[in-house]
């Protein structure tokens, strides 16, 4: 009779023992199992783990693996949604990802510590895309300047400073939009110290704009788009008004993946290249538009994500539409998007330093821009696909917001030339 | 059977107030705020097919949220087969105690946003990093209160043991343990607490399946809807476990 007493009483903490102990030792068992498969699979079927952030732009991930592109080069890539572009460099430096799409500033910002801890390398393979970010500003700015209307920035962010310390937003410290957002300012003579410049996410960003919290930001779409539809803010320029088929996102790679495993990573690369050129194609983009809102990729409306896609921004407040001929979102540019030029590094590094992200400048710019751009990788591929490689890897290129013209062999006199 | 009527109509009589007071914040936000009502449609329409799998970033609410449970058990299981031990030892040596209290008083209070990045440094893989917060965010209750329980145990019963002359190990059994069994059950019950308002903001910064990367999935996505229902379940499932460790620890109250 005692006996029974005590069972009973102890019966509850018998449940909840018995339902951790059966996920304990679930979980203890699982990190056994993928190595198991590992040695049942050596020839390349073992899961590759593919980061991205849900952003328009992910779009040549989304369509490698949509059009049973990465199946076809045999390989078995997993996408995984991830929560921020911090997540993205942690997974890629602990391996967890092999791979991510991930902003072109990162692995620089990374490296050289702004972003992280200096010294951690995240290699660059290739370009995934030109253009299709934006400056969105809130309603106020409305009646003070227009869409593209460059030359009236200053005075309305002094006029509006002056009534209350304007904030800004972007997504990582020294990443592609931060870095929009400074060169934009500093180009329309607006000093970038004089404002407020945070990280934050992307629905943050729209929730602050809502409440009068934020004054701008800078972001990927569809989050540009979203703050037209929701009434809140306008497109003030887009990013390839700033630099016209700019590089955006590249594919950062994990670096011991890139070494043992390069072989993947080129069946990876071609793959990606492939989407990239059926995106590439406008008829195509319709579909794209659709496959990409679903939950599990981007999550928000087709119409949204397609119009942007194609080229046409509803730009807001009573600016109408504007449409990017030939400076829409590009995957492929005709053989000119992918190519991961070492330029592009320098012109980052060099951007840091301009803007005070970076104390000490690097001491050899060129070196920082070999140790983490994979440039003779993408030649081999692109020589393996009989696709044409652009020979500008180290050539001058221009800006188009201010022409002012960087070249990558003489970072020095561009700083001095350049506005402080 | 009227007291069980009365307690259902208290029931409702509480949701009637939650409810009122949703739809008014809705109405004064101007329905920036997702009303009740709406969202109700949103909640039912997620538990329509909570099990569904469509790949690992689109899956159904009862998958997600039994991941979230796994590492929850995980974790708390894990923060409980530490506190209990250390419990023990802080609260039977007052040495240790005075060495380990200023310690624990300044970890206890550590946000589990701040413990993330320490966590993914030391397990370098993001899932065990959101286990690794709920260990060291959930074990301090347990932790603090066994070794409250152990270092109270009377002075009569202590006595009693001497005198009959018990072995160490009938000791611990029969006088140490039982003595000290509510307060480290009431530590239990606010660990699990801990871990379960833990697991949301972990998972919001690891990623991956589970309730709390739902919820940031859904604000990315501008869906208030699918937020507040998450808000509801997650409130009810700590209910239910609030109220599984409340049994437990009823029946291990009794008298000294």
């Amino acid at each position: 009779m005692r006996f029974i007493q005590n069972t009973s009483r102890y019966f509850p903490i018998i449940v909840v023992l018995g339902i951790s102990s059966c996920f304990f030792f679930s979980y203890c068992g699982s990190p056994a199992s993928p190595s198991a498969s590992t040695v049942n699979s050596v020839h390349s079927n073992e899961v590759i783990k593919l980061g991205f952030i849900p952003l328009t732009d992910c779009a040549s991930l989304v369509m490698a693996k949509e059009l049973g592109l990465f199946e076809k080069y045999g390989l078995n890539v997993e996408l995984s949604k991830e929560a921020s572009w911090a997540n993205v460099r942690d997974k890629i430096l602990s391996g967890e990802l092999k791979g991510a799409h991930c902003l072109f500033g990162m692995p620089f910002s990374v490296y050289t510590g702004i972003g992280g801890k200096a010294g951690s390398v995240m290699k660059v393979a290739m370009i995934l895309n030109n253009n299709g970010q934006a400056i969105t500003l809130s309603n106020k700015f409305c009646d003070l300047i227009g869409n593209n209307d460059v030359a009236a920035i200053k005075t309305a962010v002094v006029k509006l400073n002056a009534q209350k310390q304007l904030q800004f937003a972007m997504t990582f410290p020294g990443g592609t939009h931060d870095i929009w957002l400074r060169y934009w300012m500093a180009a329309t003579g607006v000093d970038p110290k004089t404002v407020g410049i945070k990280t934050i996410p992307p629905p943050q960003m729209v929730a602050n704009m809502k409440v009068d919290n934020m004054d701008g930001y800078c972001v990927g779409e569809p989050w540009n788009g979203v703050a037209v539809k929701e009434g809140i803010g306008f497109t003030h320029v887009a990013s390839q008004d700033i630099w016209k088929n700019h590089p955006e996102k590249v594919l950062a790679v994990n670096e011991d993946f890139s070494s043992v495993k390069k072989d993947d990573l080129k069946k990876m690369m071609k793959a990606i290249i492939e989407a990239s050129i059926w995106l590439d194609s406008l008829p195509n983009r319709k579909k794209a538009a659709e496959i990409l809102s679903q939950t599990k990729y981007v999550n928000a409306p087709a119409e949204v994500i397609q119009a942007r896609l194609m080229g046409t921004n509803n730009v807001g407040c009573s600016f109408g539409e504007k449409k990017y001929a030939d400076d829409y979102m590009k995957f492929y540019g005709e053989g000119n998007t992918n190519a991961p030029r070492k330029s592009y590094g320098i012109w980052f590094l060099s951007q840091y330093v301009r803007f005070g992200l970076l104390a000490t400048p690097p001491g050899d710019y060129k070196e920082v821009a070999d140790k983490l751009i994979m440039g003779d990788l993408f030649k081999e591929v692109s020589g393996e696909m009989k696709l044409p490689v652009p020979d500008d890897d180290m050539k001058p290129f221009t800006v188009t917001i201010d022409k002012r013209i960087f070249d990558p062999n003489n970072v020095s006199g561009y700083l001095a030339m350049a506005k402080k | 059977m009227n007291k069980k009527l009365l307690s259902i109509v208290y029931l409702l009589a509480g949701f009637a107030v939650l409810f009122l007071g949703w739809e008014l914040a809705s109405i004064w936000s101007k329905r920036e705020l997702p009303s009740p009502f709406k969202t109700m449609a949103i909640f039912f329409n997620m538990w329509s097919n909570p099990f569904y799998d469509a790949g690992p970033n689109d899956k159904g609410i009862g998958l997600q949220l039994l991941a979230s449970l796994k590492r929850v058990f995980i974790g708390f299981g894990l923060g409980t087969l530490i506190a209990i031990p250390f419990g023990f030892l802080i609260g039977s040596n007052k040495i240790i105690m005075n060495i380990l209290n200023p310690v624990i008083q300044i970890l206890r209070p550590v946000s589990p946003l701040a413990w993330f990045p320490l966590g993914l440094a030391l397990m370098k893989v993001s899932d065990k990093a959101t286990i690794f917060v709920i260990v060291i965010t959930s074990l301090w209750p347990t932790l603090i209160n066994t070794a409250f329980g152990v270092s109270s145990v009377p002075q009569d019963h202590k006595n009693v043991g001497k005198a009959f002359g018990f072995s160490h190990w009938k000791y611990i059994t029969k006088i140490l343990l039982p003595a000290s069994l509510p307060l480290v059950i009431t530590g239990l019950r606010l660990s699990i607490g801990v871990a379960w308002l833990v697991i949301v903001a972990a998972e919001m910064l690891s990623g991956g399946v589970g309730i709390g990367f739902f919820v940031w999935d859904s604000w990315n996505a501008l869906s208030l809807e699918k937020v507040m229902s998450a808000i509801l379940i997650i409130g009810l499932v700590g209910l239910v476990l609030d109220k599984l460790f409340s049994a437990i620890q009823k029946r291990f109250t009794y008298a000294i």
